[in-house]
């Protein structure tokens, strides 16, 4: 038997033993545990102990990309439990297909003074994955999408331009609405460049407008 | 009785390293975490050893087994009580850690932790005599054994939701069961040790309520916060 040596304590005693434990305990729990491991923080202790981030990631915000086409948009969002994943304030992140990406190789020969564009057809929030090389000198290029709607002028936007040139790039894109999203290149050196173009990732079509 | 030096050291000493040694040490390391959950999710075939090791380091770094054991030992001066509670505890949690994983058996982890805090907080309230104050006359082997299986349905969750591999699945359990009984045995020992020299400081009557006290309360917190990551996860929906 776990026979104490005391003596049987007193009711008083007992009954203040008790209130003792569960004070200590809802007291721990509030200011300390619950603000540590799960971000609940009544009180504001967590966070002035600067216990609202601990290891595991659970108590505190993650930040999540609202939408994928509109990178300066982000959302807080709380982290309720360790280890447990995050609900997705925007599912567009991410995408199941029926198909695998697709992948195209596109070669153009651009002679000196030329220009020429080529458009991937994508739908809003299709994500493609690109690398373009020349094999030699670097070329002026435009990286830019508009809606396909082209002649109402709906939505014209760029990605990205080098002026001075550049003789490859590589990146990403989100397409932040449904359009036309690629490239416009022109030859500002004096000998012919072939530009190789590779895409992976889901788009409907490539649409090569040639040289001009 | 000397007023400084050695005597009033481990006078005042003792009970504090006791206390905070137990479930301070390894308070970051519950659970089966980091490089060893991933070496249970890729493991496959029969690794007894590895096991034998995860088995162990669980018991000795699972701070609310060990609160629960420091209170079951707390009042027992006799190593053939020790051995015969410790046995008890070691029946209830096997079966369940085994038949658990083994039968695939699922509980809720949050559920099953608050329920060991429950055993904590029961363990401390009868420490203080409160059962006896009450008048319950609870027979406190077959409590043990009891919170026992509950201890182990804890056990057998955290291996689950890691999704060991079936194959070896039953000796790599027998051998984690025999890790934490290893576990059990190590840190038993370091705990005995401590209280066989608290108990004999004049002011261990004082201190041992105080402690039971302070074992209480930490078995309220784990309850409190088990239940709230239940409820969080969606529990009670």
């Amino acid at each position: 038997m776990s026979l104490s040596p005391q003596s049987l304590p007193g009711a008083r005693q007992l009954v203040r033993a008790v209130v003792i434990a569960v004070t200590v305990a809802a007291l721990l729990l509030v200011t300390v545990i619950l603000p540590a491991e799960y971000g609940i923080d009544p009180l504001g202790t967590g966070r002035a102990l600067g216990l609202a981030n601990l290891g595991s990631g659970a108590g505190g915000s993650a930040v999540v990309i609202k939408s994928s086409g509109d990178t300066g948009k982000v959302d807080p969002t709380a982290v309720v439990a360790a280890g447990e994943p995050l609900p997705l304030p925007n599912p567009d992140v991410h995408q199941s297909a029926a198909t695998a990406p697709m992948s195209r190789t596109v070669t153009v020969k651009l002679p000196p003074g030329r220009e020429t564009e080529v458009k991937l057809v994508m739908r809003a929030q299709q994500v493609a994955l690109y690398s373009w090389r020349t094999d030699r000198g670097a070329v002026y290029f435009d990286f830019h999408g508009h809606s396909p709607e082209w002649n109402n002028k709906e939505a014209f936007v760029r990605y990205q331009e080098v002026k001075d040139g550049l003789a490859g790039a590589s990146g990403s894109l989100v397409a932040p609405f449904a359009g036309e999203h690629g490239w416009y290149w022109a030859n500002i050196t004096d000998h012919p460049v072939v530009i190789t173009l590779s895409v992976t990732g889901y788009f409907d079509a490539v649409r090569d407008y040639g040289v001009h | 009785m000397a007023s400084g030096g050695p005597a009033a050291v481990r006078r005042i000493l003792l009970p504090m390293v006791v206390l905070l040694a137990l479930p301070v040490a390894q308070v970051f390391a519950h659970g089966i975490v980091g490089g060893d959950a991933r070496f249970v999710t890729a493991s496959h075939g029969v690794q007894f050893a590895p096991w034998l090791y995860l088995g162990a380091k669980h018991m000795v770094t699972g701070y609310d087994h060990l609160l629960f054991l420091a209170g079951v030992i707390f009042y027992l001066f006799r190593l053939r009580d020790v051995a015969a509670y410790v046995t008890l505890f070691a029946v209830g949690h096997s079966s369940t850690l085994l038949l658990g994983v083994l039968a695939d058996l699922r509980v809720d982890a949050h559920f099953v932790d608050a329920l060991i805090g429950f055993s904590v907080v029961y363990k401390a309230f009868e420490n203080l005599g409160g059962f006896r104050r009450i008048g319950w006359r609870l027979d406190s082997r077959a409590a043990v054994l009891l919170f026992g299986l509950a201890h182990g349905f804890g056990l057998a969750t955290k291996l689950q939701e890691l999704r060991p591999s079936q194959d070896g699945l039953v000796a790599n359990m027998i051998g984690f069961n025999v890790g934490v009984e290893i576990g059990q045995f190590c840190a038993l020992s370091l705990i005995l040790i401590a209280f066989s020299l608290w108990r004999r400081s004049p002011s261990f009557l004082r201190t041992a309520w105080a402690a039971n006290v302070l074992v209480m309360a930490a078995g309220f917190c784990l309850v409190g916060y088990q239940l709230t990551g239940y409820v969080l996860a969606g529990g009670f929906r």
